[in-house]
């Protein structure tokens, strides 16, 4: 898929830049005049390119035809030329699958009794490092504060 | 099998391709370009260029496409698993 992907875009690529070199050559080479009657050469030459770039627009359109198929009839989020190689003929295997459930269900109660486990009684003091305490010399005192002598959830007037 | 449809069809193309290149160098002495004392002009130059580039290429492109429909229709089928619930316990 991919292969053929990038060969049929590497080539719509090259023909149709070719083509679009063949089909304005008569004028970028100056051999035609923008008035005058094509010459044979010039005629030979513009249906010539015309033409490669409408093989170069097909190209195109198989190639975004396919990758669109593909992409379709791939599972949500995986493109189907990347799709993993199925093990065991493509059917997941019973035992596999129970297994991880088994995992899966293991980890999870893991989690819960970690979860619902007794949260430790005593907590680190906070503060400052000994380190930081040693290099600043006497721990900070938080100054009292004055007890409230208002109601905090009463508006003031 | 989709894949090998896919694959001929980009190898029509590429035929078709190669094709085109083939006239696009051959073009210059079937229609006569006008040669002056022999020497080639610019448009005989940019015809047998640019058709050499488009066979080349689709003469490559030709060789890979029928390579991989070839091996598409080597391969063998897969086998269609049946379709059925999942077992429970």
């Amino acid at each position: 898929m991919v292969l053929r992907v990038i060969t049929g875009a590497s080539w719509s690529l090259a023909t149709g830049l070719a083509g679009a070199w063949l089909l304005i050559s008569p004028w970028a080479l100056g051999e035609q005049t923008g008035s005058g009657d094509w010459t044979n050469v010039t005629k030979t030459q513009f249906w010539t390119g015309a033409g490669l770039v409408a093989l170069a627009v097909v190209g195109l359109v198989l190639v975004a035809a396919q990758i669109a198929g593909a992409l379709r009839g791939a599972p949500a989020g995986q493109p189907a030329g990347f799709r993993s190689r199925p093990t065991g003929g493509g059917v997941p295997d019973g035992a596999q699958t129970d297994a991880a459930l088994v995992a899966l269900a293991n980890a999870l109660v893991a989690d819960l009794n970690r979860q619902s486990a007794p949260a430790p009684t005593q907590h680190p003091q906070p503060g400052p490092s000994p380190q930081i305490a040693q290099q600043n010399g006497p721990p900070y005192q938080q100054a009292p504060q004055p007890p409230a002598t208002t109601d905090p959830w009463r508006p003031e007037r | 099998m989709t894949s090998l449809r896919s694959n001929l069809q980009l190898a029509v193309l590429f035929f078709v391709g190669l094709a085109a290149g083939i006239w696009a160098v051959a073009a210059p002495w079937i229609i006569s370009y006008p040669t002056p004392n022999g020497a080639w002009t610019s448009s005989v130059w940019a015809a047998t260029w640019v058709g050499s580039i488009v066979a080349v290429a689709s003469g490559l492109g030709l060789v890979v496409a029928l390579a991989l429909a070839v091996s598409d229709a080597s391969r063998p089928q897969k086998a269609v698993a049946p379709t059925q619930p999942p077992e429970t316990r």
